[in-house]
C-alpha cells in the first residue's frame, strides 16, 4: 500500500474537487479494508471534519450519515426499533468492537463487498443513497449499476413505516464473514426477500416478493413455495466457505424462517 | 501443601497486564536492520539463476543472502534433543524450493519499507517443477522431492528420501490377521486429520547483536533456546561458546516455536554485517511459512467380542510432512504409543506406517503431537463398534480400557524415535474420570440425543485419552538454587516459560519444598548463559521433569542450610529444625532466621555462596489421564453445530497451580473444539495455502465457547514433584472424538473427514435422508 | 507529514508518512505494550483507544489520528492493575500477549456498559481473540472485576 498525501477536507466541496484531481485519488471512509485492497493512492481524502457521523429522525424517515460507524449503528435506539432492528443486529454482528468502532456505513456501501453484512438489510430497507453531485439511488439499484460513481456519498435515508425484518448472518465462527446472509422485511404487504454474501453481492428475489404480495394467507405452503421460487431466481456461488448447493439450501431454510418471523409475531 | 495446589496467581501476570516490556520485539535493538525474506512463489522450484544486484544496491540495504552465500550443511529445524530423530533434510538457504513460502533470499535493510522495496528488486528464474500436493500420492512417486546427496538421518528411522519417505515405522504385538478373524464384530474405517495452524497471538520473532564481549545474542520468541543455540553453531558453524540465546517472554507457542525459525536468519545477518538485525514474521508467514500439525490418514480395524470385550486394534497410518521431516518419526509414533495403551487388554495390536514428504507447508510439533490425530481415530472408531455390537459407549470403554495397576506392552516396544520404556501405571483414575464425567454432563438422561424442536436436536459423545509426562531418559532439566543476603532464593531454571506459567508452578514447587512463600523465589528462566540445561517446553515435560529438578536443586539447598545453621547454632545437624524462616533446636531455645544466617553467611563469619544445582532425566512418562464428554447442539436444517457443554475430567497427579492447570486444560479443550469444527485448511489447486489469515483461518472466539466444565481427580503420583504429572497437552486430545461421537448420537452422521463443518454435517443428513 | 497526537494526556507532535499506521508510529514512540497480532483486524492484539473507543491500531492511518486522542495501556495503568488481580485470582492470564489489548476494551466496556451481562462482554470483547485461555476464566475475571468497579462507584 502506498499513500502519496493525506488530507482532512475542510468541506464536502473540497473532498469532491480532491477526489476529481486525480484518478488514483481516493476517499477514506473508516480504513478499515484499506490495508485488503493494497491500493496505490496519490491523495487519500478523509471526511472526518465534514459532520457525516449522525443519525436523524425527521418523523418519516431516518438519516444516517455516511461517516457513521458500525459500532453507532449497532448501539443506536432508533435503528433498534424500525424493521425489529435487522440494521443494528447486522452492525453488531461485524467483525470485533475495533472493527465496528471504524468502519462506516458510507465505506460498507461504496465498496460494494460481497460479504459485506449490512448491505443486506439495507436492501430489506429500501435504503435510498444520497450522494453529494449524483442522482439518488436505492441500495439496489447502486449495487447494479454498472457506473464508477465516483462521487461522496453523504447519507443513506430509510422511510419509516409499520415495518417488520429478519436478518440472520450464517458463518463458520462468530468473526468469519458470512456463508450467507438472509434478510426478510414486511412493510404490510410489501416483502422483501434479500441475500447476501451469497458469494456475490446482495440481491433482491422479486419473484417471490411478488408471490407472496398476491397471496391472501401466508401459510406454511406459501411459505415453502415462495423460498422455492427464492432460491430458484437469485444466484449461488461457491467460495472456500460454501458450495453453491449448501449455499442455496441455506437460503430456502433461513428465507422461510424469515417469512415466518416477519409474518408472526415471535422475531 | 501450603504453596503446591493453591491457586496462587503467576507471578508475571500483572507486568504482562499492563504492558511492560516482555516479548522478543521489545528487545529488539532500536536501530537493527530490518530483515525481510523472499519467500517461493512456486511449490516446487529450482532456482535457475537469482540476480540480487539492484536489490543490494538499493539505498539503505545492508545485505542480501541467497543460497550462494552459505556452505551445505543439512541440519533440521526440529528443535529435539540431540542426535535428532528427524531426518537432517534442510538448509539454510537451497537452490531448490519446496513449497509456497520456502525461503529463496534474505534481505536486511535499514527499515521495513526499504526491505521490502528490495525484496521486489530480487529477480529469480525458477525452473518450475511438478509438485506433489496430495501426501497419499507421494510414496514412491516418480517426482522426488528430496534428490540431494547430503541429507541423512542421525539413526535410523525409516528414512528412504528416494521414495519420498521422511520416516517408516511397523510394530505388531500378537497376530493380527487370526485375532480379527476370532472376532465376532470387525469394523473398518478411514480417518484424515487437517493441517492445523497453531495461531499462537505472537507471530515467530527474534533478534539478533553482538555484545561487549563480541557474541552474538539473541532473543528469541522459542520453546527451546538450548537446542536453538546448538543448530545454530552447527548450521552456521559459529563457535557454540559464543552464542547466547535469551528467551523473554513468549506469546504462545503450542509447539510451533519448538523448531527454529528465523533465528538462522538474523543470525547470519548480525554474523555477516556485525551489526543488530531482527526479524518478525508476519501473520501470512507465520500461516505458510512456519509448522503446521501434521496431516494424517488413519486405516482402523477394530475386533470384539459379542460381549464387548476388545481383542484387536489394527491402526495403519499415513502422515504428510510437508516439504521438510521436522518430528516426522516422532508425532507419528506418538499418534500410537500415546493413543493404543488405552486399550490395554487385547490380544493383539498392530501400529505402522509412513511419514512422506510432500510440497505443503512442513508439519511440526503441536500440542497433543500425534494423540489428537490418534485419538480422533481410535476413540471414533470405538463408537462405531459399540453402534454395532449395540453397547453403551461408557460401559465398553469402562469394561476395555486401562486400570491403575496395569500396563501395555507398547510402552517398552514403541518410544520417541527409539525402542519405549516399560512401565505400570501407578497412578490412573481414568474409572473416576469416566463415572465423574458421566454425572456431569448428565449421561444417563442425555445419552445419545434430545430433541429439542422441529430443527434441533442434542446429543451427548465421549471419548478418553492418555499423554505423557516428558521423554524417558531423554528429556532433561535442571535448576540452581542460590541463597541471597537478606534470607531469599534465586531459582535459576532453563525450563522455558511460554504462556503455560511454567515459571509460576515451579516457584511454587522450590517455595514449597525450602517452606517459604513465593514472594521469597525469584525465577530467572532461558537464558543459555545464565541458566542451566533443559532440553524445552515440549512433550508435557516442565512440570515433571524441570519440576523434578527443582525438587531436587531445593532439597540439596536445604541440606546445606542445615550444615550452616548447625555450625552457627553449634548444635548437630540432625537437631536443627528448619520452618523455612527459621533454624532452631528441638526445644526452640536456640535460634537463627534465615535472613540473619545468610547476611552472616555473606558478611561477617566463614564467608560462602550457598547454591545448589538439581537435575533431572525421568525413568517413565506417567501418563495423564481424562475423559471428555461433548454436548452439541445441531439444526438439522443447515448442519449448524455448536458444542453447548465441553466436561472434561483430568487425572493429572497433584495439581501444582489449580487454576493455571484448569488453563492449560481448558486452553486445550477450546484448541481442541477448533480442530474438530472450524479450522479448515484450504489449498489451491496451485499448492497456495488459501487459509493464511485470520480473515480465512477460523479459531474459536469467545461466541462459540458456551461452558466448559473441568475438574481434577484426586491423584498422587509418587514420581511426580508433589505428586504431579504433566496437563499441557492432555486437554487438547479428546475433543474431535468426542464431539464427532456426540454428532452422531444427535444426527447419526459420521463426520470422518475433520473439520466437521456445517456444510460436510449438512451433506450427511441429505445422504443419510436419501438412503431411508 | 506532522501530526499532533495527545498520548495518553500528553500532547506529542510526531513526523509521519502519509500511509503509516499508528501500530508502527506508535512502537517508534517507544510504547512496546502495543503489539502485532495479525496484521488484518481480526485478533485485537493491538488495540488501542482513540477518543476512548477501542480501535485496531494496525488499521488506522496515523493521519486519520492527526489532533486526537490516544491511549495505551500506560494510560490506564490503575486500571490495568487492578483487571490484573482478577485475572490471578482467575488463573485467566497465561501468555499475556494479547492482555494489554484486552485490558483497554474492558476498560472501553465498563465506560460504555458498566454493568453488561456475560452475554454483552462476549459480544463486546469477541474482537480480542486468545488462543491460550479457553476464554472462560477470562470471563469470570472480567465480570469479578467490573462488579467491584460497580460496587466501588456506588460507594
Amino acid at each position: 500500500m502506498k499513500i502519496e498525501r493525506y488530507v482532512k477536507s475542510p468541506s464536502i466541496e473540497a473532498a469532491f474537487a480532491s477526489l476529481h484531481e486525480g484518478t488514483n485519488n481516493k476517499i477514506i471512509a473508516g480504513g478499515a479494508w484499506l490495508k485488503l485492497t493494497d491500493p496505490t493512492i496519490d491523495t487519500a481524502i478523509d471526511l472526518s471534519l465534514l459532520n457525516l457521523d449522525f443519525i436523524t429522525d425527521n418523523g418519516k424517515e431516518i438519516e444516517i450519515g455516511a461517516m457513521t460507524t458500525l459500532h453507532t449503528l449497532g448501539r443506536n435506539a432508533i435503528l433498534n426499533k424500525i424493521y425489529d432492528g435487522i440494521l443494528s443486529r447486522a452492525a453488531m454482528q461485524i467483525m470485533g468492537i475495533t472493527v465496528r468502532n471504524i468502519a462506516t456505513i458510507g465505506g460498507c456501501i461504496m465498496g460494494k463487498f460481497g460479504f459485506s453484512d449490512i448491505l443486506t438489510p439495507l436492501v430489506a430497507m429500501d435504503a435510498l443513497l444520497i450522494f453529494h453531485q449524483h442522482d439518488k439511488m436505492t441500495v439496489v439499484e447502486f449495487l447494479n449499476t454498472k457506473e464508477n460513481i465516483r462521487d461522496i456519498l453523504v447519507k443513506v435515508v430509510i422511510r419509516k413505516a409499520n415495518t417488520r425484518g429478519y436478518f440472520r448472518k450464517i458463518a463458520l465462527t462468530h468473526l468469519d464473514f458470512a456463508v450467507l446472509n438472509t434478510a426478510v422485511s414486511r412493510n404490510g404487504s410489501e416483502f422483501r426477500i434479500v441475500f447476501g454474501s451469497r458469494p456475490g453481492v446482495s440481491t433482491r428475489a422479486y419473484k417471490a416478493e411478488n408471490f407472496l404480495k398476491e397471496q391472501i394467507k401466508i401459510d406454511e405452503d406459501v411459505m415453502n413455495k415462495a423460498v422455492e421460487i427464492a432460491a430458484a431466481e437469485c444466484q449461488f456461488g461457491s467460495n472456500q466457505r460454501g458450495s453453491a448447493e449448501y449455499r442455496q439450501s441455506l437460503a430456502k431454510v433461513y428465507a422461510k424462517r424469515g417469512i415466518k418471523a416477519v409474518t408472526t409475531n415471535e422475531n | 501443601m501450603k504453596v503446591v495446589n493453591q491457586k496462587i496467581p503467576s507471578i508475571d501476570g500483572k507486568s504482562l497486564m499492563m504492558g511492560r516490556i516482555a516479548y522478543s520485539d521489545d528487545f529488539a535493538d532500536s536501530d537493527s536492520l530490518v530483515i525481510k525474506v523472499l519467500r517461493s512463489p512456486h511449490p516446487f522450484a529450482k532456482i535457475v539463476a537469482i540476480d540480487v544486484s539492484s536489490a543490494s544496491t538499493l539505498p539503505g540495504v545492508e545485505i542480501v543472502l541467497t543460497y550462494a552465500d552459505f556452505n551445505r550443511i543439512p541440519f533440521t529445524r526440529a528443535g529435539q534433543g540431540y542426535p535428532e530423530p528427524s531426518p537432517h533434510d534442510k538448509f539454510v538457504l537451497d537452490e531448490y524450493v519446496r513449497y509456497i513460502g520456502d525461503e529463496v533470499a534474505i534481505v536486511a535493510a535499514v527499515d521495513e519499507a526499504t526491505a521490502k522495496e528490495a525484496l521486489k528488486l530480487i529477480n529469480v528464474e525458477y525452473q518450475v517443477m511438478e509438485p506433489i500436493l496430495d501426501f497419499e500420492t507421494a510414496y514412491n512417486n516418480p517426482i522426488v522431492l528430496h534428490p540431494e546427496p547430503e541429507i541423512h538421518e542421525m539413526f535410523p528411522i525409516g528414512f528412504d528420501p528416494k521414495k519420498n519417505v521422511a520416516a517408516e515405522y511397523h510394530m505388531e504385538i500378537g497376530d493380527i490377521e487370526t485375532a480379527l478373524k476370532q472376532c465376532d464384530v470387525v469394523v473398518n474405517e478411514t480417518y484424515y486429520t487437517q493441517a492445523q495452524a497453531h495461531a499462537m497471538m505472537e507471530p515467530h520473532s527474534c533478534n539478533a547483536r553482538f555484545d561487549h564481549l563480541n557474541r552474538l545474542v539473541i532473543y528469541s520468541s522459542t520453546q527451546t533456546p538450548f537446542h536453538i543455540r546448538r543448530i545454530i553453531s552447527q548450521a552456521l558453524e559459529f563457535p557454540i561458546s559464543r552464542i547466547r540465546v535469551i528467551k523473554p517472554r513468549v506469546g504462545g507457542g503450542f509447539g510451533g516455536k519448538q523448531a527454529v525459525h528465523g533465528e538462522l536468519i538474523a543470525a547470519s545477518v548480525t554474523i555477516r554485517t556485525g551489526k543488530p538485525s531482527k526479524l518478525v514474521y508476519t501473520r501470512k508467514e507465520v500461516f505458510e511459512s512456519s509448522y503446521t500439525r501434521h496431516p494424517m490418514r488413519f486405516d482402523m480395524r477394530l475386533g470384539a467380542m459379542k460381549d464387548g470385550t476388545l481383542k484387536a486394534i489394527d491402526c495403519q497410518v499415513l502422515s504428510d510432512t510437508g516439504a521438510y521431516g521436522e518430528h516426522a518419526l516422532t508425532v507419528f509414533m506418538v499418534a500410537g504409543s500415546k493413543v493404543l495403551p488405552l486399550y490395554n487388554k487385547v490380544d493383539s495390536v498392530r501400529f505402522g506406517g509412513k511419514v512422506v514428504y510432500t510440497n505443503h507447508t512442513p508439519a511440526g510439533a503441536f500440542r497433543g503431537y500425534g494423540a489428537i490425530q490418534g485419538n480422533f481415530a481410535l476413540e471414533s472408531v470405538i463408537d462405531v463398534l459399540c453402534h454395532k455390537l449395540q453397547i453403551d459407549p461408557v460401559v465398553f470403554r469402562q469394561k476395555n480400557m486401562m486400570k491403575e495397576g496395569e500396563s501395555s506392552p507398547i510402552f517398552a516396544i514403541m518410544g520417541e524415535g527409539t525402542e519405549g520404556t516399560a512401565m505400570t501405571m501407578d497412578t490412573c483414575k481414568l474409572d473416576y474420570c469416566v463415572k465423574r464425567g458421566m454425572e456431569l454432563i448428565g449421561w444417563k438422561t442425555k445419552y445419545p440425543r434430545q430433541v429439542i424442536s422441529e430443527d434441533l436436536v442434542r446429543g451427548v459423545g465421549m471419548a478418553i485419552a492418555m499423554q505423557g509426562s516428558g521423554i524417558p531418559l531423554i528429556d532433561m532439566g535442571s535448576a540452581i538454587i542460590k541463597l541471597n543476603d537478606g534470607g531469599f532464593y534465586n531459582l535459576l531454571v532453563g525450563a522455558t516459560d511460554i504462556g503455560q506459567k511454567s515459571d509460576t508452578i515451579l516457584a511454587q514447587i522450590c517455595a514449597e519444598e525450602l517452606e517459604t512463600t513465593i514472594d521469597k523465589i525469584i525465577v530467572t528462566s532461558s537464558d543459555t548463559d545464565l541458566t542451566p540445561f533443559d532440553t524445552g517446553a515440549y512433550a508435557s515435560s516442565t512440570t515433571y521433569v524441570s519440576g523434578n529438578a527443582v525438587v531436587n536443586a531445593a532439597k540439596a539447598m536445604k541440606l546445606l542450610l542445615i550444615e550452616e545453621a548447625a555450625k552457627i547454632l553449634k548444635i548437630n545437624k540432625d537437631k536443627i529444625i528448619f520452618d523455612g524462616s527459621s533454624f532452631s533446636d528441638s526445644e526452640g531455645k536456640i535460634k537463627i532466621s534465615l535472613a540473619d544466617l545468610s547476611n552472616r553467611l555473606y558478611y561477617n563469619e566463614n564467608q560462602k555462596q550457598l547454591a545448589t544445582t538439581g537435575s533431572f532425566v525421568g525413568h517413565k512418562s506417567p501418563p495423564p489421564f481424562m475423559a471428555g464428554f461433548a454436548e452439541v447442539e445441531i439444526d438439522i436444517k443447515t448442519g449448524e453445530t455448536s458444542v453447548i457443554n465441553y466436561v472434561s475430567v483430568v487425572d493429572c497427579g497433584t495439581t501444582i497451580n489449580p487454576k493455571l492447570a484448569q488453563g492449560q486444560v481448558e486452553g486445550g479443550i477450546v484448541q481442541g473444539i477448533g480442530m474438530a469444527l472450524y479450522e479448515e485448511v484450504n489449498v489451491a489447486k496451485s499448492g497456495k495455502l488459501i487459509t493464511n489469515s485470520f480473515l480465512s483461518y477460523k479459531i474459536p472466539t469467545r461466541l462459540e465457547i458456551k461452558n466448559l466444565v473441568t475438574e481434577f481427580a484426586d491423584s498422587y503420583e509418587e514420581s511426580g514433584p508433589f505428586g504431579a504429572k504433566s496437563v499441557a497437552e492432555i486437554g487438547i486430545d479428546t475433543p474431535p472424538a468426542a464431539i464427532m461421537n456426540a454428532i452422531y448420537n444427535a444426527i447419526g452422521v459420521r463426520i470422518n473427514v475433520l473439520p466437521a463443518t456445517p456444510e460436510k454435517i449438512w451433506m450427511g443428513i441429505n445422504k443419510k435422508e436419501k438412503k431411508l | 507529514m506532522k501530526i499532533e497526537l495527545t498520548l495518553n494526556g500528553r500532547k506529542i507532535s510526531v513526523d509521519i508518512l502519509p500511509g503509516e499506521y499508528l501500530i508502527e508510529t506508535l512502537r517508534k514512540c517507544n510504547i512496546h505494550s502495543v503489539r502485532r497480532g495479525c496484521d488484518t483486524t481480526n485478533c485485537g492484539v493491538c488495540t488501542i483507544l482513540l477518543d476512548g473507543k477501542p480501535v485496531p491500531s494496525c488499521s488506522v492511518l496515523s493521519a486519520q489520528a492527526d489532533h486526537h486522542q490516544i491511549t495505551t495501556i500506560e494510560g490506564i495503568a490503575h486500571e490495568a492493575e487492578k483487571l490484573s488481580t482478577f485475572f490471578g485470582k482467575e488463573g485467566a492470564d497465561q501468555c499475556g500477549y494479547c492482555n494489554p489489548a484486552l485490558a483497554l476494551s474492558v476498560y472501553a466496556l465498563m465506560k460504555e456498559n458498566p454493568h453488561p451481562t456475560s452475554a454483552e462482554i462476549d459480544e463486546y470483547l469477541i474482537g480480542n481473540l486468545c488462543r491460550c485461555s479457553g476464554y472462560k476464566n477470562q470471563n469470570k475475571a472480567i465480570m469479578a472485576f467490573l462488579a467491584e468497579e460497580a460496587r466501588m462507584e456506588e460507594q
